[in-house]
């Protein structure tokens, strides 16, 4: 294994398998996690494919799987989560099965029928259990179906009796009105004193045409039913334009709760019944109550007969719920036994899935009977790759043992980083803006503690880096309670999986809190002030030649010119900050050229890059550190000494003088300065263009017309970076040309860049200063307990809220991108592709 | 009077095979085993312990600072002996209504976890 700073060395290789052995091969290799399948099919769909079939027996799978999970979900039972065991169990059992696979392979000698082996019996089992089990609870969910809805109908028949025994009773009791009114309406109704409903006239036989001169009592016919409540409003309307009003509709004032047996919703329903006359509306109302899925049901008018009826639908009812709780029983028995070994299925399944989709992209050679797969391993993987396609042999039983061996290609190798679960973060970082290209320096090493610090600089606090600490310990303390848990929210993730980088970010945000002595907004005395402030005099040094050992003086709080002093201070340390990671990627980008070769761009490249950076920016470091530790009398500005350089170069006004012989060294800058550019521009186009014309005329010597497409290679093998060397010299030029100007540009506006670190951290320390004191303080200075109380509450909410929150997140961006575009940009090609090896143990991505 | 009585009977038979089915939870939940005073939820109860443990701190630290006279917590020289005396205490104080709202947001807290 080699180190993070160069990524892993990778080569290509090529292995033959029998086919029998094909599946157990791509398991065991999945289980060793080192290959990255390459597609030898590429010209195929994925319905051309030699294992499509199985991949789609996969996915039949999966539906019963999920059918399962829903019903074992919608019963409200506990999923058993995946157990080790279970794999293990499986695998064993694969291991019988496939040797018992292999010895009848053996036996009937077709070896070439289908390369199934151990997963693919296993699988077969697995089918046939899933096929029986969905079967069965499909033949459940019927049988409960029918039930309830029969309980249903019970229900509402029950309910129905009972209530429309009031309305009976209602219709006895103030018959007279009703008989009145009714028999006013028909023409030829008979006497006012009969009886409404006096003779027992059940449903059907109440038809009014077939008035039975025996009965002399009004012949209502009635419809009884229930009907969800939502459309009984509706349903009153219709009914009252249908009969133009001659109808009398009761409906119960209370609604009964049911659940829909088809879809389980809870659905409330109204009972109600209508009285009519004559035997067209009787089939007016019944078309309407069917249309509006009202369920009718017959009820007898006399109170007797409907207890009786009553009775008889609760001796049924028991009935059918002796029924309903031995099949509820049942149900969750079979699905109980579903649920304990759910997960541990859809683990095999997905297992399998993966399997095949990787065998997918080998290549089968019918002749030879055997499969061929290429893929890019990390040399370091050769003892593992040779192990598990041992394994896969002697798993399958097949005859013939698997080989590899290393294929030479001109295709780019992928980048491989083998991180640790601290590094993990810092890398994922880098690779989000661009994968390193294969075997470049490595900007991800450094971030691990270059990031941390830049935030830092912005962020610094005290008392905020100690909450962040705290929160990431907590993370980290807590972090296998914490991976266990199922359906963390994505925003959590996110920070969970950061949480090292957020702990460094915390360690050395506290850092550079001491060295600003700032905690949350106050300045800490630790080693005694060198500032004595009298309450009606200024400010003095008590002791002029002792410098406060750490940090910055707490003397400067509660100074009035503050501000000035942080102003330049922090100004001055991002300069110093942003020109050192930029020189320090300029110096990567030699440990570059040198590890490829190419010793042109050591000459061409690098020496010009460090010369303008340090001749321009270095100097003015030098200048800063300089000013700093020297007592200069009227102390000119950097600035301007700095411009004036440029402007006025030779001689040095009396105002810009620091140090003697200034002039001199100042000149000899911009010299060196205004050589750079065209010293980055020109040479590196012109020595290609010469190296070209000599081999031009070499190969001119020895073949005598050679063309320039035999050239390529030749030159090639000095120059592996060399893209253009065989192509066009108007493509070198340009290049180099839109290279020089990024970089004498970038030079300049990347360290002006550098300066958000000043603005930034200015901006947090001013912030939690002011909401320090124009929330806590004001609290405090009241003096009252009850306000100090609410003011901290208010002061502690926005410190997370603001401080914590939103600062951090903006000293986190602004760090990121430092390091992406400032940095990177330096030395970083960021070209390469990420190694993604198969690796069956590692948690299925979303397909 | 017979409707309310049969459609009881029903809802109670309906109730206890859904129980039968359903999780444990919901038959815990019916006869009332849970929290017996949720004032505050789960999230809520965390945020005021931890929000009432930073308060109790860093106010007693405050109320020692101003009742010694420190300079760190009044740079400027504003306060006199005696107002920052006065402040001390009340620092005092709300530290110790902070400690009262921690131990009632941690009880809460306790109760919402132990189920």
């Amino acid at each position: 294994m080699g180190s993070l700073f160069r990524s892993e060395e990778m080569h290509l290789i090529e292995m033959v398998v029998q086919a029998e052995a094909a599946h157990a091969t791509v398991e065991e290799l999945g289980r060793t996690g080192v290959v990255q399948f390459v597609d030898l099919n590429p010209e195929l769909n994925a319905f051309q494919r030699s294992y499509v079939n199985d991949v789609k027996r996969c996915d039949e799978l999966e539906r019963k799987l999920r059918f399962f999970k829903e019903q074992v979900e919608k019963a409200g039972l506990p999923i058993a989560p995946k157990t080790e065991a279970g794999a293990a169990a499986t695998e064993a059992s694969s291991l019988v099965q496939g040797a018992r696979r292999g010895r009848r392979y053996g036996g009937a000698g077709a070896g070439m029928a289908a390369p199934a082996d151990a997963g693919g019996a296993n699988l077969d089992d697995l089918e046939e259990h899933f096929v029986e089990l969905e079967a069965g609870l499909v033949q459940l969910n019927a049988n409960q179906e029918i039930l309830d809805s029969a309980a249903n109908e019970l229900t509402e028949l029950q309910c129905l009796l009972a209530q429309t025994s009031v309305f009976f009773d209602d219709a006895g009791a103030a018959g007279d009105v009703f008989v009145s009114q009714t028999s006013a309406l028909d023409a030829n109704g008979p006497s006012a004193s009969s009886p409404l409903l006096g003779t027992g006239g059940r449903l059907g036989e109440s038809a009014p045409g077939a008035g039975t001169a025996s009965s002399r009592a009004v012949q209502l016919g009635y419809v009884s039913g229930l009907l969800e409540q939502t459309k009984m409003a509706r349903f009153e309307r219709l009914l009252w334009r249908a009969t133009r009003g001659n109808h009398i509709l009761r409906q119960c004032t209370e609604a009964v709760e049911l659940s829909d047996p088809a879809s389980g919703e809870p659905v409330s329903k109204i009972a109600f019944i209508v009285f009519f006359q004559g035997a067209r509306l009787r089939t007016k109302i019944t078309k309407m109550c069917e249309s509006y899925g009202a369920n009718l049901y017959e009820t007898p008018d006399t109170a007797s007969a409907r207890q009786q009826l009553l009775v008889e639908v609760e001796a049924r009812m028991d009935d059918l719920e002796l029924t309903l709780d031995s099949a509820a029983e049942q149900r969750e028995r079979v699905l109980s036994v579903i649920a304990a070994s759910l997960e541990d299925w859809l683990d095999i399944v997905n297992r399998e899935q993966r399997i095949y989709h990787a065998l997918n992209l080998w290549k089968s050679d019918v002749s030879s009977r055997a499969l061929v797969a290429r893929a890019w391993a990390p040399v370091w993987g050769d003892s593992q790759i040779e192990a598990a396609l041992a394994r896969g042999v002697a798993r399958s039983g097949a005859s013939v043992q698997s080989f590899f061996e290393v294929k030479v290609t001109s295709s780019p190798p992928p980048t491989y980083f083998v991180t640790n679960k601290y590094t993990a973060g810092f890398q994922a970082l880098m690779d989000a803006y661009g994968m390193a290209r294969y075997q470049e320096a490595n900007a991800g090493v450094f971030t691990i503690i270059t990031f941390p610090f830049l935030f830092a600089v912005m962020f610094g606090d005290l008392g905020h880096g100690a909450l962040l600490t705290m929160f990431a310990a907590i993370l980290v303390a807590y972090e296998g309670r914490i991976a266990r848990i199922p359906g963390r929210p994505e925003m959590f993730n996110m920070l969970f999986n950061g949480r090292y980088l957020i702990l460094a970010m915390g360690v050395f945000a506290m850092y550079a809190g001491l060295l600003y002595n700032d905690c949350f907004g106050f300045s800490i005395d630790f080693f005694g002030s060198n500032w004595s402030r009298p309450s009606d005099g200024d400010a003095h040094l008590i002791d002029p030649d002792r410098v406060y050992p750490f940090g910055v003086d707490p003397g400067w709080a509660g100074a009035t010119n503050k501000l000035q002093f942080y102003n330049s201070f922090k100004m001055k340390t991002a300069i110093i900050y942003g020109v050192t990671q930029m020189l320090f990627g300029v110096v990567l980008s030699l440990t570059n050229h040198l590890y490829y070769g190419n010793y042109i761009d050591v000459w061409t490249r690098f020496i010009p890059e460090v010369l303008f950076l340090g001749g321009m920016f270095g100097y003015m470091v030098i200048l800063i550190i300089y000013k700093w530790v020297t007592v200069i009398p009227d102390p000119p500005l950097i600035l301007t000494v700095m411009i004036d350089m440029f402007l006025k170069a030779g001689s040095v006004p009396a105002k810009d003088e620091m140090y003697s012989g200034q002039g001199a060294v100042q000149i000899i800058l911009v010299f060196v300065l205004l050589v750079a550019i065209p010293w980055l521009l020109l040479p590196k186009p012109i020595i290609l263009w010469m190296r070209k014309k000599a081999a031009a005329r070499r190969a001119g010597h020895s073949h005598g017309g050679a063309t320039e497409a035999l050239l390529a290679p030749a030159a090639d093998g000095t120059e592996p970076e060399g893209d253009g060397h065989g192509h066009d010299m108007g493509e070198i030029v340009i290049h180099q040309i839109i290279h020089t100007i990024e970089y004498v540009l970038g030079t300049v506006s990347n360290t002006a860049s550098y300066l958000r670190l000043w603005a930034l951290s200015l901006a947090h320390a001013e912030l939690s200063e002011v909401i320090l004191d124009q929330v806590l303080f004001r609290g405090l200075k009241a003096g009252s307990a009850p306000l100090i109380f609410a003011a901290f509450t208010v002061w502690a909410l926005a410190t997370v809220g603001i401080l914590m929150i939103m600062e951090s997140l903006s000293a986190f961006l602004h760090a990121l991108r430092l390091h992406w575009v400032e940095f990177l940009s330096k030395f970083g090609a960021s070209d390469g592709w990420k190694f993604e090896p198969f690796n069956l143990d590692a948690p299925v991505a979303a397909e | 009077m017979m409707v309310l009585v049969v459609t009881n009977g029903w809802r109670q038979s309906t109730r206890r095979r859904r129980n039968q089915i359903g999780s444990q939870d919901e038959a815990g939940s019916t006869s009332g085993t849970k929290c017996k005073w949720p004032i505050c939820g789960y999230g809520c109860s965390a945020c005021c312990s931890v929000i009432s443990a930073w308060g109790l701190v860093m106010l007693a630290v405050l109320g020692f600072l101003f009742s010694g006279n420190d300079n760190l917590v009044d740079p400027e020289g504003e306060m006199n002996k005696s107002d920052k005396e006065k402040t001390g205490t009340a620092c005092y104080i709300a530290a110790g209504m902070y400690l009262a709202t921690f131990i009632f947001s941690v009880w809460q807290f306790k109760l919402n976890t132990s189920k």
